[in-house]
């Protein structure tokens, strides 16, 4: 149950500060986590980078500042990634259409010592179904 | 008046609101109703993703989140939410929008009303949120005192009345 008008007040939210608000929050939250399981405070992250409590509070509270810059050096001094980016786009085909394949679209299958080149597109897909034994008596 | 469910649709927090007898919406559908016609729009859209996708559905109640005590309640959003900064503010640089709230447990948050904090001063002594910030302390002691008296029982992310009852008369 959602009270309507909070709903309509969330539906009507654009999508880039839905994004914004998770990005500062899943940021934040993991540098307040990585601080807490080595037992640090702010004084002594401070302490390590050189510099006053007052900058650290700025930078751990302060999304807008949260520079590149700034998370680098903070990585550098906790010894932890505190964001990760994928290396690579991840892929999710359908398994009924075809075109959502890419680069490699063909593969071998031997049959009888004959090497045969199939393309993806000339495959059939069928969905595999659990099948039981027959359960001799 | 009623403690009542405002939005449990996220896996990790159920929000409960305050409704008056003979009120027509819940004491947090009016603050939004109000704030959302403001100046403010942006501010209410990042306050209501918090709730609803952050603390709501991701985070839970962590203690993040609750450190603008102000009392026995305490409001929304954190203190330096910085999320906030550089739309317009009146005379301070931080966001006006205050909503209070009462965190129970780390499932369990109940949001009163609020508003926009018109002086640089104290809650108290702001013209436009010290009534929101008296009635959060009288809410959140009531709140309290029928959980300790047993008139209130916690089951997980809910509140049920002594009775069984979902809304709760308190």
């Amino acid at each position: 149950m959602v009270n309507d008008f909070f709903k309509q007040v969330l539906k009507e939210t654009p999508k880039d500060i839905e994004v914004f608000v998770s990005k500062y929050e899943a940021i934040t939250m993991r540098i307040y986590e990585i601080l807490k399981a080595k037992n640090l405070s702010q004084k002594d992250l401070a302490e390590k980078l050189n510099k006053r409590p007052s900058e650290i509070s700025k930078w751990l509270n302060d999304g807008h500042n949260l520079t590149l810059k700034t998370l680098s050096k903070l990585e550098a001094v906790l010894e932890e990634e505190i964001i990760n980016i994928p290396l690579k786009q991840s892929f999710v085909g359908k398994n009924n259409d075809v075109n959502t394949f890419s680069g490699v679209t063909t593969f071998f299958v031997y049959k009888n010592d004959k090497k045969e080149s199939i393309k993806y597109q000339e495959c059939n897909f069928i969905e595999m179904k659990p099948k039981l034994s027959k359960r001799i008596a | 008046m009623f403690v009542e469910v405002f939005s449990d649709e996220g896996k990790k927090v159920t929000f409960y609101t305050i409704r008056h007898e003979d009120a027509d919406m819940s004491e947090t559908e009016d603050f939004f109703r109000r704030v959302h016609s403001s100046d403010y729009k942006e501010d209410v859209f990042k306050l209501s993703m918090l709730l609803a996708n952050e603390i709501g559905d991701r985070y839970g109640a962590h203690e993040k989140y609750f450190n603008r005590e102000e009392r026995a309640a305490t409001a929304l959003p954190p203190k330096y939410y910085k999320p906030f900064k550089g739309e317009k503010t009146i005379s301070f640089s931080y966001s006006p929008l205050r909503l209070y709230s009462y965190k129970v447990s780390d499932s369990i948050v109940v949001l009163f009303n609020g508003g926009l904090k018109s002086t640089n001063g104290s809650a108290q002594d702001d013209p436009n949120i010290r009534i929101h910030f008296r009635q959060a302390y009288l809410y959140s002691e009531k709140i309290q005192r029928a959980i300790n008296e047993g008139m209130i029982d916690i089951q997980g992310k809910y509140m049920v009345g002594f009775d069984g009852s979902k809304k709760i008369k308190i």
